[in-house]
């Protein structure tokens, strides 16, 4: 966004110099020397990058985005690929580990509730956050709880094996076990089916 | 004729929506259930929580949605092993995840459940069957661990 700026400024720049070195351009300006261009420039840049930024900030959003669509057009590949790999990042989320800081515990754990067995191991070694959200959404117990629901090998198994117990509300006067239970438990079930 | 309702975004931008598509969000139906319907004709509601690019996007949603396939109705995923969403919504839903997280926390803070469902199925489906590396890459998650 800044070299473009600075391209066309430092290309007025040396127009000038080179007809009328006692112009009217000012002291930063005349100041800049062929051989160290672009040093002495950088400091002619910030001030006329805070310039622009101040401008920029004073436009509504909409007029920003036509403002850096014309910036952009202006600009070459290499600098489109090095712009590319500034807003990746900037667009990416961390939906797992945001959700509950807005609060949002139940959404988070309502996404990882989608997954099959092998992505919700793969889920909660991610990162620390991750695995919480595991451990306190119970997500091994829905995960085996949705397939007793859906699948009657499992239910079957569920009731001969005598896990049952420990599925969907517990029993008045008694509890569950805690989410590794579940975590331990599941591996065990596959392992009865095969 | 039906009845129009103004909602105004966090940015300040009022749109008149119909209120048999407004009431899609259980938040607004809740509202103007205690407000009453008369009334709501010259009151503004307020959602300083959704920014108008976002209530675009909901209301865009709740439109095809009321005249088309009704979204699904569930509350947790009970029967739906399956990740499947229709196509309009899979489209819809071809966004950067920015915007993918704002409609989310839109969808909850309107409380309209088929739209909070496809946009957890959607980012379901980004973390379906990949390793815990490329889960990392997909949402820039820099903070990986060893697993005790």
């Amino acid at each position: 966004m800044g070299s473009c700026w600075i391209g066309s400024k430092g290309d007025n720049v040396i127009y000038v110099n080179h007809i009328s070195p006692m112009s009217v351009v000012p002291d930063t300006v005349t100041t800049i020397l062929p051989t160290s261009k672009k040093r002495e420039s950088s400091a002619k840049y910030e001030e006329d990058r805070a310039v622009c930024l101040k401008l920029f900030e004073g436009w509504p959003e909409g007029d920003q985005v036509e403002f850096v669509e014309q910036l952009l057009g202006r600009m070459c590949h290499y600098q489109h690929g090095h712009i590319n790999t500034v807003l990746q990042p900037m667009l990416q989320r961390d939906f797992i580990s945001l959700l509950p800081k807005k609060g949002l515990d139940h959404v988070a754990e309502n996404i990882l509730s989608y997954l099959d067995a092998e992505s919700l191991r793969s889920a909660e070694q991610v990162c620390k956050e991750w695995r919480r959200v595991v451990a306190e959404g119970m997500l091994w117990k829905k995960l085996i709880e949705r397939r007793v629901r859906t699948d009657s090998l499992w239910r079957g198994l569920s009731e001969r094996k005598d896990w049952a117990k420990h599925l969907f509300k517990p029993k008045p006067g008694t509890s569950h076990p805690g989410h590794t239970f579940y975590r331990k438990l599941y591996p065990q079930i596959i392992r009865d089916i095969e | 004729m039906s009845k129009i309702i103004k909602l105004q975004t966090s940015d300040g931008e009022i749109f008149d929506v119909d209120v048999e598509v407004a009431t899609c969000s259980g938040l607004i139906k809740t509202m103007l259930e205690v407000l009453g319907m008369d009334e709501s004709d010259k009151e503004i509601v307020s959602l300083p929580n959704v920014s108008s690019a976002i209530l675009k996007k909901v209301l865009e949603w709740t439109k095809y949605h009321k005249d088309n396939a009704p979204p699904p109705e569930l509350d947790e995923p009970t029967d739906i092993s399956s990740l499947e969403i229709c196509s309009w919504d899979y489209n819809f839903l071809k966004v950067d995840q920015g915007t993918l997280f704002e409609i989310i926390l839109a969808a909850n803070y309107l409380d309209i459940k088929g739209l909070l469902v496809v946009t957890c199925k959607t980012v379901a489906n980004m973390i379906k069957g990949k390793s815990p590396e490329n889960i990392r890459k997909t949402f820039n998650i820099k903070s990986g661990f060893t697993p005790a």
